[in-house]
């Protein structure tokens, strides 16, 4: 597990220790079983200060869900939050946020704070653009009358948004521009950290450059940390510094970007970056199809929930699950052999 | 108008012309141009792929091919001319809704769209779906009916097919409705497979998956398949020709490789250049296009291009629209200013 309070030289910013989030799945009238999906089952990562850490997977893999409890949207089953931060009197402190009631959170909201897939759903059509971006002031009581305004109007600058279009509703926006919007809206409180749950995949690939861009640029005037949940793995790529990769509820890997995609040490992650289209058509690769689908998270095999449709697996797969460990420095990986693979990345 | 290149495959006569094809929208706002000149041909065992971001008209472009546009869309110009054998029928002149045009659909040219609940009934199961296809185009024997459905489910791997044909469309996952849509536009060996973002809504090990399946399936059927996708990666991987569309017309067209390797029109290179897996290193910003595509209304005598184009020239570019021309061959592009390389 790692044990030192930086990661590559930085500050710890946020700390997720064992984390669970399980959803019971309602009975039936004459149906006895009552499940849960493990939505999240025992995920462990930091994020430093001003780092952004992608996380990747398919469906069911719980990405999102795992971004809502780091924002609490979610009250999570288990583990601990861990917040580093430096209180009134200058010191460093650590909280868990994960145990803190909703009144004992509020303080802690404006630090966290999120973008949403899309753009379409996640602005009320009944709020101006200043409602919008101006809510999440009011609600923290962080600012108000002209300040709150001018606030609002510098926000919408810094995300490229034409501040005579204050008063205007969502539906007058593109997509690109409701993106901007939300983006706005999560910056409206100074958080130190921001979850962007796939906050480019609704978007056009030229706006979709805009928006990594104006990401890019807004990290590094406000020292923001990005969680960037997102399942397009050459975005992950490029806005990166560490990828983690989950698989039905859990962590199956995590390295520096540079690390998991061309030495991947999990096989999950082997096959995901053989998938990818690669856009260049002399491109010639033995692609890793996978057998089966995605198990159902209400019912994972047993073992390693990976292994009926792991190109490797043996009996031991099957039976036992794979501890998550250090396989290599600063690389993590949960499988009984990360050790013993040589496995294909993209270079 | 202009035909686009020949096949690899030499003089083979294309399965598919399209030749200026028109679809317009009329609305309260006006006429809204959503294919406005559109031409290109499709060989068998061939695909092409039609690529461009959203409004463009790629997706009304495949609509209009099997006339499905909806009112208040038009087709109200062009041929679409299919190449059977011995016939060849114009497609624009058929009634929309006549049997004739019924006859081609699902069996000589069938589509797959990007969400599969818009073109799966929910309320059949994904067998009485496949077998009505196949008792209307290819046997009226219930028996042999039900032979060919569980071929083709097992053809594109979908497990327990014996079980899962008597499944509903919601209770299947995202990938397998998907794969049922598949096997429900191939049960009748279609000669023309139109693709419409087949994947986009699904996970990349699935796409991986579907991927491989079309293009054994078109090895199988000698299919003439027609891709459309804003995805760059898959077009490099299914296409053998593509074609690039922005406001309705087709900016360039050429081989795969002419394509990505020497673009001639600043709207495909841009296109290249914003792709972040380019990028090496984070913290480097992405080549974009500025603004956004307009709406294809109203749109004045000029490069529909022109107000995000860092190449335009004021005067030469607002002033007409250019034309398609051949400048390399079998390399089409539609520019008064095209870029010239070094390579």
């Amino acid at each position: 597990m790692e044990t030192a309070e930086r990661i590559n030289n930085v500050d710890v910013i946020l700390e997720l220790r064992n984390l669970k989030k399980y959803f019971r799945i309602r009975t039936a009238l004459f149906r006895r079983e009552a499940g849960y999906v493990k939505a999240v089952d025992d995920v462990s990562f930091k994020i430093g200060r001003g780092e952004t850490l992608g996380l990747v997977g398919e469906t069911g893999c719980g990405k999102t869900t795992l971004g809502r409890c780091v924002v609490r949207l979610y009250k999570p089953l288990a583990g601990q939050i861990l917040y580093h931060y430096e209180n009134d009197n200058g010191q460093d402190v650590e909280i868990d946020l994960a145990e803190l009631s909703a009144s004992e959170l509020r303080p802690f909201r404006r630090d966290f704070q999120m973008i949403f897939q899309d753009p379409y759903s996640s602005l009320n059509p009944r709020r101006t653009v200043f409602d919008t971006i101006s809510e999440p002031m009011k609600a923290s009581e962080s600012a108000s009358g002209k300040e709150l305004e001018d606030r609002v109007i510098h926000l919408m600058e810094a995300v490229g948004l034409e501040t005579r279009y204050l008063r205007r509703y969502p539906h007058a926006f593109s997509g690109g521009q409701r993106q901007r919007i939300g983006i706005a809206r999560s910056l409206a409180t100074n958080p130190r950290l921001v979850v962007a749950d796939e906050p480019v995949s609704a978007l056009d690939v030229s706006i979709q450059a805009q928006i990594l861009n104006l990401l890019g640029d807004l990290q590094d005037e406000f020292g923001l940390s990005y969680l960037f949940i997102a399942h397009n793995l050459s975005v992950v790529k490029y806005v990166s510094d560490r990828v983690a990769v989950m698989y039905v509820g859990r962590l199956v890997e995590l390295a520096s970007t540079e690390d998991l995609y061309a030495n991947p040490k999990h096989p999950y992650t082997e096959a995901l970056l053989s998938a990818v289209p690669i856009s260049d058509p002399d491109f010639v690769r033995e692609r890793i199809i996978l057998k089966g689908e995605i198990p159902d998270p209400s019912n994972p095999p047993s073992g390693c929930y990976f292994h009926p449709r792991c190109p490797y697996a043996e009996e031991l797969c099957e039976k036992e699950l794979p501890s998550w460990e250090e396989v290599a420095p600063e690389h993590f990986a949960a499988c009984h052999f990360a050790r013993e693979f040589d496995l294909r990345g993209i270079s | 108008m202009t035909h686009l290149p020949e096949s690899s495959s030499g003089s083979e006569r294309p399965l598919l012309d399209v030749m200026d094809l028109k679809t317009y929208f009329y609305v309260d706002e006006g006429v809204l141009q959503a294919v406005d000149g559109v031409s290109f041909s499709v060989y068998r065992e061939e695909t092409l792929g039609l690529i461009g971001e959203s409004g463009c008209g790629k997706s009304v472009t495949a609509l209009s091919i099997l006339r499905i546009v909806s009112s208040p869309g038009r087709l109200i110009g062009g041929k679409i001319l299919l190449h059977l054998d011995g016939d060849t029928i114009d497609l624009a002149q058929l009634n929309p809704s006549g049997s004739e045009i019924r006859n081609i659909r699902g069996k000589e040219i069938s589509m797959v769209f990007q969400e599969p609940m818009t073109s799966l009934s929910p309320v059949h199961t994904i067998g009485e779906q496949i077998r009505e296809a196949i008792l209307l185009h290819r046997t009226k024997d219930r028996h042999a009916a039900q032979d060919i459905a569980l071929d083709m489910l097992s053809r594109v791997r979908i497990a327990n097919p014996a079980q899962r044909i008597n499944d509903f469309p919601h209770q299947l996952s995202g990938g397998m409705r998907q794969r049922a849509m598949i096997a429900m536009a191939l049960s009748c060996h279609p000669k023309l497979f139109i693709a419409d973002e087949p994947t986009t809504a699904l996970d990349v090990t699935v796409q991986a998956q579907i991927l491989d399946l079309i293009k054994e399936l078109q090895a199988q059927f000698h299919m003439a398949v027609l891709y459309i996708t804003h995805d760059l990666g898959v077009i490099a991987e299914m296409c053998h020709r593509v074609a690039v569309m922005y406001l309705g017309k087709i900016v360039e067209a050429g081989s795969v490789r002419d394509i990505f390797y020497r673009p001639l029109h600043p709207y495909t290179f841009l296109m290249l250049k914003s792709r972040p897996e380019l990028t090496r290193g984070t913290g480097k910003r992405l080549e974009s296009i500025e603004g956004t595509v307009p709406v294809p209304l109203d749109l004045p005598p000029q490069c529909g291009f022109y107000d995000r184009c860092p190449e335009a020239v004021e005067g030469r570019c607002n002033t007409a629209v250019p034309e398609l021309i051949e400048k390399a061959d079998g390399h089409w592009v539609r520019c008064f200013r095209i870029l010239t390389y070094q390579r």
